[in-house]
Formats: C-alpha cells, structure tokens, sequence
C-alpha cells in the first residue's frame, strides 16, 4: 500500500527515468540547426556593423549639407541626385531561388547557403520554418547525416505538417528511411507522391524507386 | 574539463562558432533532458535546447564562472521555458479533451508502462502549477539539485525555492489523489 508521500517520489523518480534517454538523431539535427542559425545571425550582425556606421555617416552629411546649402553634385546637370538616400541594402547575400531542390544532387540549393524564398521574409515564424527545413537539408545533402536528417524532417512536419516545404521534406524524408535500410517505411511514405497524391510532385522519381524496391 | 571552461567561456564571448558547437557537444545531453523534464514534451524541448544555446554567446556577458557552464546553460533555459511550457500544456490539454470517451487500453503489469503512465500523470499535475514551482520542482525532485543550486539557477533566494518547493509538493498530492494515482 502506497502512501502519497511515496507516490509523489515515485512520480518523480518515474519522470527522471522516462527523460533520461536521449535522441541522438535529434541531437544532430539541433546541432545542424543551431550552427546554421548562429551563421546566419552572425551574417546579420556584420552587415548591420557596416551599415549603422554608414548611415550614421551618410545621415550626419545630408543634415550637414542642409543646413551650409551645399549638397553634393554627381552630375554636371541641374538636376541632382540625392545619392545619400541610398543606402545598399541586402537582405541577405544569397541569390533567390524560388523552391528548393529537393533531390539527391542539390548543387544549385547546397552550393550556397540555401534560401528558399525569392526574398527573405521579416516574418520570424517563417524564418523559423525556413531554418527547421535548411537543418534537414544540410543533415541529408551536405553531412550525410541520415538519421540526423530524419529526426529533422520529423520536427519541421510535427511543426509544420502543411508547411511550404512539406511535399519537400516528405519526399526528402523517404529517401533519408531508405539510406538507413527501413524500406517498407519508405515504401509507404512514396506511395502518395507516386499515386500524384502530391500534385505531380516527385511522382515519376517515386514509381522508380518503388518498382526498384519491389524488385528487390 | 574544468580547466578547459574558462578558454570555452572566452571563446564563446567572442561569438567563436566553433566554442559554440563545443559547447553543444559537451553539454547538449544534460541540457536536453532537463529541457524534457521541465517541458514534457520532447518537442518542445528540442526547441528550448535550441534556443538556449543560440542565446548561449549573448548571455557569457553576465557569465562570472563561479557555477559550472552546464548550470549556467539551466539556468537560461529555465528563463526561456514559460512559452515552451505553455505550448506544451496547451497541447497536452488539447489532446486529453480530444480523447475523452476514447477506450483507454487496460495497462500491462510491465513496469516500463506503469512507469511512464506515472510520468505521464506527474507531468499532467505540473501543467496546474505556477511556472516558477514547477521549474523548483524539476530543478530539486527531478534534477536532484539541492535548494542552494536551484536559488542561483533561478535568481531567487533559497528559502523562496523551499516555500515554493513545498506548496508545489501539497498541489501536486492533491491532483494525483483526486485523478486516482495510485
């Protein structure tokens, strides 16, 4: 017979033990994450480090200017361009690419640090989304990590299961479950893409690999 | 690796990506399972490990290396937790109003079943508590840490952790009693 005193340190004796296993594929894909977001982040702050100092400069000139009457001129004409207002700005130093490549040979996705959008959104839900699914892709295209890859397709589709990148990260994750040898997981995850239940996506790549397996 | 800590500790403030994968190596293990432990979903507590070490080279600035870096590293995620926690929570509440009237199995006398419907139940009880008692409760019944680390984890001085660990134990008595805990 229990008295609540023991139930309550069994309790917490029985939560020490359930948690106390660790996931190493999870692991992996958090370590993927978080090195790709530090990257980023610090990108970021170099670029603000350039720019804060050239406005400040720029912005100190123009009111400088102003206030002697003497804007610059570039050009020989009346009319005179006011070149402090621009102020480069980029986003981000990665080339747009409207959707990811999601296949075995990512050169065009992988050769850079992936970007999946046409411009980089100031949406931090989206740019979280954009990371979860980059963390999948280095794992599986860049370090070969397939279990890490798995364990990440499964976080970004638990979080995002009607994501922009789900049909991606589907197909991706049944090629990670076929490096690892777990066929018949795969074999169920490609059936949607060859049934078209994917509109067209990935479709006749998912018959072959089906057809090789059922050789097999 | 001690001695190791403080050229870490340097490194990290530096924003060194490399001392923050060492980081992570060296302590994401301990880390995740508190992370499980607070949030009780694994999720979720994948997210919070994530985050505290993105947040991990911003707080070195108040870093002095009088505790260990893993309590340092606790002590940003139990900062970092409410939202996780509450997301959990949410979901957790969610799918137990979504199986009501749903045929529960009868549970096997196997001791990894009893002993995970019982985590189960505990991390149910947690979710009635204030945030800051349930993280007093993972830090000292869970974590095993003593009042003393638990009160520089959290900030708060070590008799606050007792009174809160005290009130969350009578809470936690109450809900496990009236759910039929046993």
């Amino acid at each position: 017979m229990s008295t609540e005193r023991d139930i309550l340190d069994d309790a917490f004796a029985a939560l020490r033990e359930e948690t106390r296993a660790s996931s190493d594929a999870a692991a992996t894909a958090t370590r993927a994450r978080l090195l790709l977001a530090a990257t980023q982040r610090r990108r970021r702050t170099v670029l603000l480090r350039v720019l804060v100092p050239i406005a400040a400069v720029l912005a100190v000139s123009s009111a400088w200017a102003a206030a002697n009457g003497r804007w610059p001129t570039f050009s020989s004409g009346p009319s005179e361009t006011h070149e402090t207002t621009r102020v480069p700005h980029r986003a981000t130093d990665v080339p747009p690419v409207v959707a990811p490549v999601a296949s075995s040979a990512p050169v065009a996705f992988a050769s850079v640090a992936p970007s999946v959008a046409p411009r980089p959104s100031a949406s931090e839900a989206i740019d979280r989304e954009e990371m979860l699914y980059r963390a999948g892709h280095e794992a599986q295209f860049v370090t070969h990590d397939f279990g890490g890859a798995l364990a990440a397709w499964d976080v970004y589709l638990a979080k995002h299961p009607r994501g922009r990148f789900a049909p991606e990260a589907r197909y991706n994750r049944a090629i990670a479950l076929l490096r690892l040898g777990r066929r018949d997981e795969a074999r169920t995850v490609l059936r949607p893409f060859a049934d078209g239940n994917t509109g067209g996506y990935r479709q006749k790549e998912a018959k072959e690999l089906l057809d090789a397996l059922d050789g097999d | 690796m001690e001695g190791g800590e403080p050229d870490l500790a340097e490194r990290l403030r530096a924003g060194a990506r490399a001392a923050l994968a060492e980081a992570y190596d060296l302590h994401h293990d301990a880390l995740r399972t508190f992370a499980r432990r607070l949030v009780g979903d694994p999720l979720e507590a994948e997210d919070l490990v994530h985050e505290t070490f993105l947040a991990l080279p911003r707080a070195m600035r108040s870093f002095r290396g009088d505790a260990p870096l893993r309590t340092f590293l606790v002590g940003i995620a139990a900062n970092l937790a409410r939202h996780h926690v509450r997301a959990a929570s949410r979901r957790r509440a969610l799918h137990a109003r979504s199986s009501e009237g749903e045929a529960t199995p009868v549970p096997t006398p196997e001791g990894n079943t009893q002993r995970r419907e019982l985590a189960e139940a505990l991390v149910r009880a947690l979710d009635e508590l204030p945030f800051e008692q349930r993280v007093a409760i993972v830090l000292c019944e869970i974590e095993e840490m003593t009042s003393a680390e638990a009160a520089r984890i959290t900030g708060a001085p070590e008799a606050t952790v007792r009174t809160r660990i005290f009130h969350a134990k009578k809470k936690l008595r109450e809900i496990l009693s009236t759910r039929g805990v046993r």
